[in-house]
């Protein structure tokens, strides 16, 4: 493999299966060839891969989803023959065993991948900076999850997730348009719960909706719906005397649905403000973890917080999120040691950051000294688990 | 009826214990038995030509690669994802005024100028403000990443450290070939076993130092740390404190919300992912590449295209459409828990010679089948006889009319013409084994011997030499199973009973005298 690479012309192949998104594409590029749904057509029906539980005989099909996935990854989007090819796979470090234990079957049974390599997100996403101690949050679909990473290493005993990803969101969002929206019927304004037939609100009708009509308010006005919320003693958002935003007009099912400025501004307040539980929102979850971590690394991480993942890129997601968590930490002075958090900026769109990452480890030429290859794994069967010695010894320091 | 020609109703089982139906399975000549073969047991290969699907220009796989895989000159619609076409326009712009002339030249020249448009959904460029370009071979420009720079920055900097960590990686592996000896320096002459290339590995050796010589050796200092080296290489990615707000506009401005992009449209852009629809720009078509398919088990090709891009042909085509005899449902009645219900299923040979075929039933008999297809129905089949099947027969129209031998079978056949027949079946669909009442499908599983006429495998040149003599045939036998899905239990939502076609009726009244 040292002299003789046969493969050294082609680049390695590197996907991302996120919950919702895969990113694919070849190791040094600046942008993956192409972002996809992580669905897969079987029988006519559209599924999520990662929902394989739900279904009757879960692994296998698991399986045939992946082999159909893949190929259609590979030959119709990538162009690329499976049997040359290097691949990269980044992957969270909370993925099911079975998941990532099936993945690579398929890989080297099915496709005769010449070699793979795991890469947990997190890792990944401190390549695109050239740093080597950062903490990192990824806002995905199913969730969010906060992981330091000091020196190669993810500090998988001091990371914490939350249930605060885009389907939380979408949920809420339902919620809230059911309860407020307005429908124009014959020239009347009509709430949308009294429509005798509603029309579905599909998760790719919300997904367009929270696109094109929701944003993240900002930390003031924020502050002064909450205020407000507090002296009249209401949950609703119509009682308020608050100047929301207007309204927006959306089109569903060539019905026309208005959809009041309060569930514009308000549906993204869940990442924020939880009323059960005032500890479980980003703010407290990023600060705790910073607290959590040892005493010499409190202010790297500090002064080094990534953000990657889809959801950072609402509208208005990043400047709320600073304030908040510049306000908590007045409330915590005594107890955390800096002022302020420092941010990065990554030289990518944030849903791909991980990606790049992979792309970033995938043209270098240590990739084989990483990877899992082919005869290797004919040998041992059993994919190390990210929390087994084994990896240990494998991750690359910067 | 497009619910009787779903393909997902009748499947065929594939070598590799996978269900598919007929249309997606190919067949390996060279595998004894002949085997079935689908999509996910075959190998895939990329043909090394690429071509754009719009311009059919070719480019061989190192070309294309350098190109990112997109057209230069074909471009999609950012907003609906069909083709973009040029259209010109004649603009009057006035003729340059040389440094020497003085007096204003006001004399006007028409020039063309070109804008894209799409055909489907009216986007153009002019919509976007993207200016009309001159010359088209020189058209529209992609877009190069903002970030890329630092990007390379990153990428040059660890290939430098990856480089050393790789060689200070290889000189653990070699403890004990001495340092010195690698570098052939003239003092070392006499000593180094490389110089004299006594055992023949000064080639791999200089081969080695060569690749990485060039980076990983400008600084093997030990006490410089990967660490600082790799800061001494890159200005650190600065951090900032704060973000910018979003604009009052937000709260105030309603907004349209056809002026934002939705998300299909954002990823079909990856690099720059434009979040308001006036920031679309055009995307470029992407090369493609034939594919040709090769047998898992013996490695002979089964499908394989024309190299010609233009030609949709093969030159080797080796589908089981052209093999194996296609199974149909015509009929579908108004099904009856544990009572036999007539069902007619069609049988429609495209092989290229006769086939004889027959039934067989498996009674309680599961198939082990990667699709967890269970039966649970009984099929049954009064006659277990061989029936013949022509092959198709274009020369002269042909009338349905049933053969003599059909005519034994006491009804078993109802229908032939061409190369198509008929067959009355029994379905019962049996309670004890319905797990989910409700949605409840009737399944069943029998298998189909087929015999047919097979040239023995010759080479084409053997076969052109000797056209005049005759081709021995070999007659083989294969037994498929074949799984049907009739469809729910329940016919109800629109779904109806299938009553007998009137074909069949005319067809029994067409006896042969």
């Amino acid at each position: 493999m040292n002299f003789f690479e046969p493969f050294a012309d082609k680049p390695a192949i590197i996907i991302d299966i996120g919950q919702a998104y895969t990113k694919c594409g070849f190791a040094g590029e600046s942008a993956p060839h192409a972002i996809i749904p992580t669905q897969v057509t079987l029988n006519s029906q559209r599924f999520y891969l990662h929902n394989y539980k739900l279904l009757p005989h879960g692994i296998e099909t698991l399986k045939e989803m992946f082999i159909e996935f893949l190929y259609n990854v590979y030959y119709k989007i990538l162009n690329a023959n499976s049997r040359e090819r290097k691949v990269v796979i980044v992957e969270s470090i909370m993925t099911s065993s079975d998941f990532r234990k099936t993945l690579a079957d398929v890989l080297f049974n099915d496709f005769h991948a010449v070699s793979v390599l795991l890469i947990p997100t997190h890792l990944a996403c401190t390549y695109t900076l050239g740093i080597s101690r950062a903490l990192v949050v990824d806002m995905g679909y199913n969730d969010c999850q906060i992981m330091p990473i000091s020196d190669g290493y993810s500090l998988t005993n001091l990371c914490s997730f939350a249930k605060l990803g885009a389907k939380h969101l979408h949920d809420y969002l339902k919620i809230l348009i059911e309860k407020y929206a307005l429908v124009t019927v014959d020239g009347n304004r009509v709430l949308f719960s009294s429509l005798s037939n509603q029309p579905t609100l599909t998760e790719k009708i919300l997904e367009d909706i929270k696109l094109r009509c929701c944003f993240v308010t900002s930390f003031e006005r924020a502050q002064k719906i909450y205020k407000q919320m507090e002296i009249k003693q209401t949950d609703s958002f119509t009682d308020l005397e608050f100047q929301f935003a207007p309204e927006c007009d959306y089109t569903i099912e060539s019905m026309i649905v208005h959809i009041p400025g309060y569930v514009r501004e308000m549906a993204c307040e869940i990442f924020f403000k939880n009323e059960i539980d005032s500890d479980q929102c980003l703010q407290n979850l990023i600060i705790d973890t910073i607290c959590k971590t040892p005493i010499d690394l409190k202010k790297e991480f500090a002064s080094n917080v990534v953000l990657a993942g889809g959801g950072c890129m609402l509208d208005g997601f990043k400047p709320r999120l600073a304030k908040e968590i510049n306000a908590l930490i007045e409330t915590k002075s005594n107890v955390f040691p800096c002022q302020k958090l420092s941010y990065h900026k990554t030289p990518s769109h944030e849903n791909y950051t991980a990606w790049l990452g992979g792309a970033i480890f995938g043209s270098l030429d240590i990739l084989d000294n990483y990877s899992i290859q082919n005869t290797q794994h004919k040998e041992s069967e059993s994919l190390p688990d990210w929390f087994s010695i084994q990896i240990r010894n494998n991750l690359v320091q910067t | 009826m497009a619910t009787l020609i779903d393909s997902n109703k009748v499947k065929y089982l594939c070598s590799c214990n996978r269900l598919k139906p007929l249309s997606y399975l190919y067949y390996c000549k060279y595998c004894k038995p002949l085997t079935l073969k689908c999509k996910d047991c075959v190998i895939h290969e990329i043909d090394q030509k690429f071509f754009c699907t719009n311009c059919l220009d070719n480019k061989v796989q190192k070309e294309v690669m350098a190109v990112k895989y997109k057209c230069s000159s074909c471009f999609n619609c950012p907003n609906c994802n069909n083709l973009l076409l040029t259209r010109a326009s004649s603009v009057k712009i006035p003729k340059d005024t040389a440094a020497t002339n003085q007096s204003a030249q006001t004399t006007q020249q028409p020039q063309k100028v070109y804008y894209l448009i799409c055909v489907f959904c009216r986007w153009t460029t002019r919509e976007v403000g993207i200016p009309d370009v001159t010359s088209v071979p020189d058209g529209w420009k992609l877009l190069e990443n903002p970030f890329n720079k630092r990007i390379h920055e990153l990428t040059d900097a660890y290939k430098v450290i990856a480089a050393r960590e790789k060689l200070e990686r290889d000189r653990k592996k070699f403890p004990a070939l001495k340092r010195r000896s690698l570098y052939i320096s003239g003092s070392s002459a006499t000593s180094s076993i490389l110089h004299s290339d006594k055992y023949g590995i000064l080639a791999p050796a200089q081969k080695r130092l060569a690749a990485t010589a060039s980076i990983g050796n400008q600084n093997l200092d030990p006490q410089i740390t990967i660490e600082q080296q790799f800061k001494s290489l890159i200005k650190p990615a600065e951090t900032i404190d704060s973000f910018e707000e979003l604009p009052e506009e937000f709260f105030t401005k309603g907004s349209n919300i056809n002026s934002i992009t939705s998300i299909a449209q954002r990823h079909a852009n990856p690099d720059f992912q434009p979040s308001k629809t006036n920031e679309l720009y055009p995307l470029n078509k992407f090369y493609q590449s034939k594919e040709s398919k090769r047998c898992s088990g013996c490695e002979h090709n089964v499908l394989k295209p024309e190299s010609n891009i233009i030609s949709i042909k093969f030159k080797l085509h080796q589908m089981a459409v052209f093999l194996v005899p296609e199974i149909r449902i015509i009929t579908i009645p108004e099904w009856k828990m544990d009572q036999p219900n007539e069902v007619i299923l069609s049988v429609t040979n495209r092989y290229e010679g006769d086939v004889n075929i027959s039934f067989l039933c498996l009674g309680d008999e599961q198939v082990p089948n990667l699709s967890n297809f269970e039966s649970n129905s009984k099929i049954e089949f009064e006659c277990e006889d061989t029936i013949v099947i022509d092959r198709q027969d274009n020369s002269k129209a042909v009338m349905a009319q049933l053969k003599p031998t059909d005519e034994r079978t006491k009804g078993f056949v109802c229908f032939r013409r061409d190369n198509k027949i008929a067959v009355k079946c029994l379905v019962t669909p049996i309670s004890k084994k319905q797990t989910d009442k409700e949605l409840a499908h009737v399944r069943c599983i029998f298998g189909l011997n087929c015999s047919i006429n097979i040239a023995e495998s010759s080479s084409p040149q053997i076969q052109n030499s000797s056209s005049g003599s005759k081709e021995t045939f070999i007659n083989s036998v294969i037994t498929h199973r074949i799984f049907v899905d009739f469809g729910p239990l329940k016919l109800e939502d629109g779904l109806k009973v299938v009553p007998r076609p009137r074909y069949i009726d005319d067809c029994l009244k067409n006896l042969v005298k």
